[in-house]
């Protein structure tokens, strides 16, 4: 069975953020970047599937510039087999559904039984793109995975967390797309064999050409959801500085949590 | 020039970073406290093949470059962790590997890039003769197919933790040598064995936590097939290994340098006395800034030299040059450190003062900072020798 994990490269959370001199989005000159964390957890359950007999090859993929090519390596440094790195510049500002068909349109004719992807990039949060890309493919999707379990060849049982914790079990059909939550499992490291390893794996570099897609279709222009705005968290307006002795800080904080959360 | 790293260099050090961060502060804090040795540490890195990284891959290893080990040991020591505990599993071997023979190589490498057996100790010290090693009074005598060795070591570190010693013995007297940088050879002897039959090992209580030993050593046979290369040519064989070494501890020093530096700086930031963060203080930014272009002087030195280390370019300045800048910048940014603490520098809980401690020995070991001077300036400047 051939397994593909989608993968992003996003800012990593130690950067330093600043709003863009246009308003649309972080100034991105200040930024430091690494594979999306849902997506490690994705990738580490397609490695364990892979040394358990259930995956032949997995394969990770991702849409973004040059520099995006580091989350792919470190896919293959821990253990994917090949990777795929579609870029072109026109999809700079695509939308998530553009994103979704350009992803389609690379690997349609694959023959991925199993697609994983993280629930959402930390940078965007759209979580979207799993679902979007089942769509197109008439794939079943399911997400907010916390556990995988093949039932028998064609069965995977997904279990969902919900909103206040509870599981929900589902049986896919596979061919399926499932996207994962963190802490799932224990992501690998890359030990240095496989960093020095990945250099040989290969790596197909696809453009909007050589998918048959056209910037106008699936690029910036295309998008029909555009970014209007955007803004820092505005200072919370429940933020209270407490003040007094550290003895009387905790105490009044222990009752605040106790009357406020509920908890304790 | 390009002074980029790889792709593949880049990933080496957030791989290790990955590695290191479960080893944090409390576990190597404790360690110092009851003397231990960093076991599961040990074992993390050479699950990743981390330590095999210059044994060529013909021999189970990596056969990556000193760039690339440097990065790993720079890494270590960048955390609250100390390289020292593993370093000599990495370069030890180099001696072997470049002058062994193949039978030699065939039987020792393969386990030594498993981790299977540990290759970490190396006597070279004596106590009558310290820094002027061509002068070593530990004799090794040739009896048939074995040798019988005597003598004496001192401050041989992790003798207790590795399975095998690259012993440097004379086996010629030094009154019969036309030149004084031969009649030394090198053995490499199976600690297993000897302790107790022939090695007597006593701890050495230092300000740090670095299991360094006093050997005795009385009347030790090691087969002759250990000896690794030529009879009499031992001291060449360990010269080109302490380059390695040399330009490896620069690397430890960067990571220690860069570890003052970095938690010094989250602290300046976030410390407020009068009503503003004492990082906004020149007086508390000189000290660090400083540190901080002496530490990057450093690192391009220490990657010059590894750069021409891997292209067996002659490279004994610039390892020594490497190793002297980066071990005064790493005491440098140390000391700035504590300062910048205050009291908080010296509490254990912070890992600065015990790091200082640990880094503090580079400015002595492997080899001396005027010694390094010495030969800076009689080697390189051409100026009389003074010994
Ligand atoms: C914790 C620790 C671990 C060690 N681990 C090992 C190990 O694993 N294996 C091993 O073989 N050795 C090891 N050593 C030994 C180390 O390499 C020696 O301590 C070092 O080479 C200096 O030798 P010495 O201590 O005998 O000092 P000495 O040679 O006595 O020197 C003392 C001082 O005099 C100075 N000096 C000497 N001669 C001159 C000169 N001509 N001009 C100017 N200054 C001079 C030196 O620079 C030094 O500052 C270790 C040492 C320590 C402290």
């Amino acid at each position: 069975m051939k397994a593909l994990v989608l993968v992003k490269n996003v800012p990593d959370a130690n950067s330093v953020f600043r709003i863009a001199s246009d308003g649309m989005w972080v100034d991105t000159s200040s930024l430091s970047y690494a594979i999306n964390d849902f997506d490690r957890y994705a990738l580490e359950e397609l490695l364990a599937l892979k040394d358990s007999g259930k995956v032949e090859e997995v394969v990770a993929l991702t849409v973004g510039p040059q520099e995006a090519s580091s989350a792919l390596r470190t896919c293959l440094a821990t253990g994917a087999d090949r990777a795929i790195h579609v870029k072109d510049d026109a999809l700079v500002g695509c939308d998530p559904l553009s994103l979704a068909r350009v992803i389609h349109a690379a690997i349609k004719d694959e023959g991925f039984s199993l697609i994983l992807a993280g629930l959402q990039a930390d940078d965007d949060n759209h979580t979207q793109i799993g679902g979007l890309l089942a769509g197109l493919l008439d794939f079943p999707c399911a997400s907010a995975a916390m556990s995988l379990n093949f039932q028998d060849e064609t069965t995977l049982r997904v279990e969902r967390e919900l909103g206040n914790n509870e599981l929900q079990v589902v049986d896919l059909t596979l061919p399926a797309v499932v996207t994962v939550q963190t802490g799932i499992n224990t992501p690998r490291y890359a030990s240095l064999k496989g960093i020095m390893a990945a250099k040989k794996k290969p790596v197909a570099t696809l453009g909007l050409a050589d998918l048959g897609l056209d910037a106008a279709e699936v690029g910036a222009s295309a998008a029909k959801l555009r970014t209007v705005g955007f803004a820092p968290p505005s200072k919370g307006k429940g933020a209270e500085i407490l003040s007094g002795s550290p003895e009387e800080i905790a105490t009044e904080l222990i009752s605040r949590i106790r009357e406020n959360a509920g908890v304790l | 020039m390009d002074f980029r790293l790889s792709h593949e260099q880049e990933q080496i050090r957030r791989a290790v970073r990955e590695v290191v961060s479960d080893f944090p502060g409390e576990y190597w804090q404790k360690l110092d406290q009851e003397l231990g040795y960093p076991q599961e540490f040990i074992e993390a890195l050479t699950r990743g093949g981390w330590l095999a990284a210059l044994i060529p891959q013909e021999y189970g290893g990596i056969g990556v470059g000193l760039v690339e080990a440097s990065l790993i040991l720079e890494e270590i020591n960048r955390s609250p962790g100390n390289a020292g505990v593993c370093h000599a599993q990495m370069y030890i071997m180099g001696t072997l590997l470049r002058h062994g023979s193949t039978e030699q190589k065939k039987k020792f490498l393969p386990p030594l890039a498993a981790g299977e057996l540990r290759l970490q100790a190396f006597g070279v010290t004596e106590p009558t003769t310290g820094s002027d090693t061509t002068q070593l009074q530990t004799f090794a005598r040739r009896d048939g197919d074995r040798y019988v060795v005597n003598g004496q070591k001192v401050w041989i570190s992790r003798a207790e933790h590795s399975d095998l010693m690259l012993l440097l013995a004379r086996t010629t007297p030094a009154g019969e040598l036309a030149k004084k940088t031969e009649g030394l050879s090198v053995l490499l002897v199976d600690l297993r064995a000897a302790i107790g039959h022939g090695i007597t090992i006593k701890p050495i209580r230092t300000m740090m936590n670095h299991h360094s030993c006093e050997l005795f050593i009385d009347e030790l046979e090691v087969p002759a097939d250990n000896l690794i290369g030529e009879e009499g040519q031992g001291f060449r064989y360990i010269l080109d290994g302490m380059n390695a070494e040399r330009i490896l501890i620069a690397a430890e020093c960067i990571g220690d340098a860069r570890f003052f530096l970095d938690r010094s700086s989250d602290y300046a930031k976030e410390r407020e006395v009068f009503g503003r963060p004492i990082g906004q203080n020149q007086g508390i930014q000189f000290p660090l800034a400083r540190a901080h272009a002496h530490t990057e002087a450093a690192d391009l030195v220490r990657f010059r030299a590894a750069t021409a280390f891997d292209h067996d370019v002659p490279c004994g300045a610039d390892a020594n040059i490497a190793k002297l800048l980066a071990a005064d910048a790493s005491w440098e940014a140390g000391n700035a450190a504590v300062q910048t603490l205050g009291g908080f520098g010296f509490a254990a809980e912070y890992d600065i003062e015990r790091k200082l401690r640990e880094t503090r020995l580079y400015q002595v070991a492997p080899i001396s900072t005027n010694l390094i001077l010495t030969y800076v300036a009689e080697r390189v400047l051409g100026l009389p020798r003074s010994y």
